[in-house]
């Protein structure tokens, strides 16, 4: 099941959020619980089993880990190992196996037989989810959690669960027992929502649809400027949806009483890479900041190039985080070249340079790198790569459409417009305002409802293609 | 005040989210049903614990709630409404938004275009056929007549969008060869597409609408009258004709005149022009024979029998739909009746004319086999080909609910699966016979 579904707004959501208000206080959690469990065995049937186990095992060991005096540490790498084998294991597997094969053929030996695993869904975001706990318990930030259930909870709960944000546990600790429901919280919580499910359906999956239709009719029939086009629409579609979800979820947790961090916050003005990473999936930079980087020294190493290879090491594991496959590794390692290179030098020349020459540097570099992230088969990569560094004047087939180039100009607007007053003051007043007037709350519900209803329809609408009468 | 706007306001949304739930609760059936034709899910999946588990009844459900939303027709409006209003884009499969918002059929700019182009000798062996048929069908004295529908696209070229036009200057058509390899054959042809480009002049929108795919109302009117003087002419039949009195115009559009309008499924009706619908009746003073005329055609041909051709003029005959559904029959019938039912040879033996037609576009379809048929027929070697479209039909059937609840109740009670009475309706001549209480 995904926010972004019929089954979802008009079953799911109206029926759990009738009965989370109805039940009391001390009934909630057990009620978000149960939902929680529906939402995800909906749509991985066969892992909760797995899922399940592997949450009550972890929550077993860490209990065990804060009761022992000596050995904490054994408990905290059994979990470690418990949470990052269960990734290795479902998420690299495949990646290994095939690689190892692709190696054997190559020297002329026989493939190893291996039956594919499935992918749980939101295994990246639990396991580490669940690593933030284990950690943060070890570090004495937080106690654990009295219950079982509770832990479980945490981790599946089903507003951040496929997609995130990650929650750290230190950040969500007290809320999960004791949170205050306000119902300013929760209005607000719906706007969000709605922000979210609009910039997804109306934006992502608009320019995501042309996005496609343009790869489809293949690499070598792109020139330059469409190979560039094609590739800024693919930058704003990831965008929007990922920050859009992440809104999704914001909003529903805020609703039910929870107050999850930022993921997201304006990106595509950073003046640098580095800079780019404080503003882009928030969550994930924070948690290799916390749970990696720090560990391995962070800043405080002796050396630069101890500095360097942690650096590198952080964003090898980012990108192969994203996906098994070379590219996203690849995607992983271009960003980290950059960041170390920023370090060495760039970003003194950068400040020099000012803040357009900036903004256009990192957003050069990032684009280059959705097209490493976009395009998983290397030769394919190259020859885009080419495409938007060598000029090509092929001829244009696929003509571009106002459906793709109306939402990209608006989603251009939006990603840009906090450089400026006007921007930052709108950016404000729906993502950061707490206490909203009568009659601003009127306005917005109005706008709300409009984009509500859009979103409904372009969700509901988007398979809907009649024929004009019955004929063969 | 505050606390008391945020609840009320937090209740409004939860409330557009449960209208679903509340539509269903209170079984209300769906106002308002779309236009266009499309396939609807109409049986709910059933749960078992291997369709669970490999997700595929979690997919099952959620395309029956998008098909059977309660809110489903004012969502599509809204879709609709905000592609056509702020991307000029239609939903409607195969339309096309031409210049000055003229809409076309993409199948018809095909043709115009080339882009479906058979082949000289493809339409020349066509033509030959349909000559050497009305030869044989005029040794057993009967009549075969032939009448090409007009297509929007020849008669509105100007309004087609210049992507679609061809860079090469000469454009080699079906329609074209036809009527170059016609000159050499003496068939009974009536071209109401060169008849109607000829008046274009004088009667322009009024006689193909703007946002229609057929004719409109008055220029089938005006095809029907010729068409019934013509065959009356070559039968020696004396067959009622047509009188017109009032000449009524108006805005608010039938059906026919505003068809492709209508399946975009838009909130706003489009602005056209005042169309002319006539008033008729059919005078057959002194002329009230009886013809028995077995007409296989396309959508063209439906107004004419919405006019009463087959009750006011003819008499008598039937009308094969692209030679696969024995339309006048369907009609009385909560599933299509095919040809397959039909007793063709009793069918083509006793007509005393056969009556092709179909518009300009659809010259590449070959009458849909029916020249093969009829030969086969007359030869007295007919056996029933495999059903045309099988896959268009199924879905009819199992997409509209009339139909659908109709095999339903039958598999039920001849104690058989829903699939093998589907099987057995494509391929028993005597199903209606054999699935009748």
């Amino acid at each position: 099941m995904v926010f972004t579904s019929a089954i979802f707004i008009f079953i799911f959501l109206p029926i759990f959020l009738v009965s989370y208000h109805l039940t009391p206080k001390s009934y909630k959690n057990i009620l978000l619980l149960v939902a929680s469990l529906v939402f995800y065995v909906w749509g991985a049937p066969k892992f909760i089993i797995v899922l399940l186990l592997s949450l009550f095992s972890n929550y077993y060991i860490v209990n065990k880990m804060t009761k022992v005096q000596t050995n904490k540490k054994v408990y905290l790498f059994v979990s470690l190992f418990l949470n990052i084998g269960l990734l290795a294991f479902f998420k690299y597997a495949n990646f290994f196996v095939n690689n190892v094969n692709f190696t054997l053929t190559h020297f002329g030996f026989s493939n190893i037989e291996w039956v594919k695993i499935a992918l749980p869904i939101g295994i990246s975001f639990f396991t580490f989810q669940s690593i933030t706990y284990t950690i943060d318990v070890y570090r004495g930030k937080c106690k654990p959690l009295s219950s079982p259930w509770n832990f479980i909870l945490y981790i599946i709960m089903f507003p951040q669960l496929i997609a995130g944000p990650i929650v750290r546990y230190n950040t969500i600790a007290k809320q999960i027992e004791t949170r205050t429901e306000k119902i300013e919280d929760k209005l607000s919580g719906i706007f969000r929502f709605i922000i979210g499910l609009s910039k997804k359906v109306l934006l992502a999956n608009t320019i995501g649809e042309h996005v496609d239709v343009y790869f489809s009719a293949g690499i070598d029939n792109m020139s330059t400027p469409v190979a560039w086009l094609v590739i800024i629409g693919y930058s704003f579609q990831l965008y929007f949806d990922f920050s859009g979800y992440s809104d999704m979820a914001i909003g529903l947790g805020k609703i039910l009483g929870f107050k999850f961090p930022e993921n997201f916050n304006s990106p595509y003005i950073a003046k640098s890479i580095s800079e780019f990473w404080r503003r882009w999936h928030i969550t994930l930079s924070e948690f290799m900041r916390e749970y990696l980087y720090i560990p391995l020294g962070g800043n405080r190493v002796n050396s630069n190039y101890r500095l360097y290879t942690n650096l590198f090491i952080v964003f090898f594991l980012s990108g192969l985080w994203h996906g098994a496959a070379w590219n996203f590794i690849l995607w992983g390692i271009f960003h980290g070249i950059f960041l170390i290179v920023e370090r060495i030098f760039l970003l003194k020349l950068l400040k020099k340079a000012g803040s357009v020459v900036s903004i256009i540097y990192s957003n050069i570099v990032v684009i280059t790198g959705w097209a490493l992230f976009k395009i998983e088969n290397l030769p394919d990569l190259s020859s885009f790569l080419k495409k938007m560094y060598i000029y090509d004047n092929t001829p244009n087939t696929t003509p571009f459409e106002l459906s793709f180039t109306i939402p990209l100009i608006i989603a251009i607007i939006f990603s840009y417009c906090t450089l400026f007053k006007f921007g930052k003051q709108l950016d404000n007043f729906f993502f950061k305002q707490k206490i909203y007037t009568n009659s601003e709350k009127i306005l917005i519900s109005l706008l709300m409802f409009v984009l509500l209803i859009i979103s409904c329809a372009y969700i509901v609408g988007s398979d809907f293609n009649p024929f004009i009468y019955f004929r063969f | 005040m505050n606390k008391t706007i945020s609840i009320i306001l937090s209740i409004l949304f939860l409330t557009f989210c449960s209208l679903h739930i509340v539509h269903k609760l209170k079984q209300s059936e769906q106002k308002n049903k779309l236009a266009g034709h499309y396939n609807s899910i109409n049986k709910k999946p059933e749960f078992n614990l291997n369709n669970f588990l490999s997700a595929k009844y979690q997919d099952d459900i959620e395309k029956y709630l998008a098909h059977n939303l309660g809110i489903k027709a004012f969502l599509i409006k809204t879709k609709n409404q905000v592609d056509y209003s702020f991307f000029n884009k239609l939903n409607t499969k195969g339309t096309v938004v031409g210049k000055n918002n003229f809409l076309f059929e993409k199948h018809y700019i095909n043709a115009i275009n080339g882009s479906n182009f058979k082949g000289t000798d493809s339409i020349n062996n066509y033509v030959n056929s349909l000559f050497l048929l009305q030869k044989k069908l005029e040794q057993q004295g009967k009549q075969f007549i032939i009448a090409l529908a007009p297509s929007k696209a020849e008669y509105y070229p100007e309004y087609i969008p210049d992507k679609y036009w061809n860079q090469n200057d000469s454009i080699n058509t079906n329609y074209l060869a036809f009527k170059n390899c016609v000159l050499t054959d003496s068939l009974n042809l009536i071209d109401y597409n060169e008849w109607f480009i000829g008046k274009k002049d004088s009667l322009g929108e009024l006689l193909i609408p703007k946002y229609g795919i057929h004719w409109s109302t008055f220029g089938a009117l005006l095809a029907t009258d010729s068409l019934t003087r013509y065959i009356a002419g070559k039968t020696n039949k004396k067959l009622p004709t047509m009188q017109f009195t009032d000449f009524n115009y108006r805005t608010k559009l039938s059906k026919s005149d505003y068809d492709i309008g209508r399946s975009l499924n838009l909130f706003k009706r489009l602005k056209t022009i005042p169309m002319c619908y006539p008033s008729y009746q059919w005078d057959n003073t002194e002329k009230n024979d009886t013809l028995n005329i077995v007409v296989i055609g396309d959508s063209f041909f439906i107004q004419l029998v919405n006019y009463n051709v087959f009750d006011s003029c003819f008499h008598k005959g039937d009308f094969l739909f692209y030679n696969t559904v024995n339309y006048l029959e369907s009609k009385k019938s909560p599933i299509n009746i095919l040809t397959l039912h039909t007793n063709m040879n009793k069918l083509i033996n006793n007509a005393d004319a056969i009556l092709l037609i179909s518009s300009v576009a659809s010259i590449p379809e070959t009458g849909w086999g029916v020249v093969n048929d009829i030969n086969n027929i007359l030869d007295s070697s007919f056996t029933q080909s495999e059903v045309r479209e099988k896959e268009i039909l199924v879905n009819n059937i199992l997409g509209s609910k009339r139909s659908y609840n109709y095999m339903l109740n039958r598999a039920n009670k001849m104690n058989i699966e829903l699939d093998s009475l589907v099987s057995l309706y494509f391929t028993d001549k005597y199903f209606f016979e054999k699935t009748q209480n």
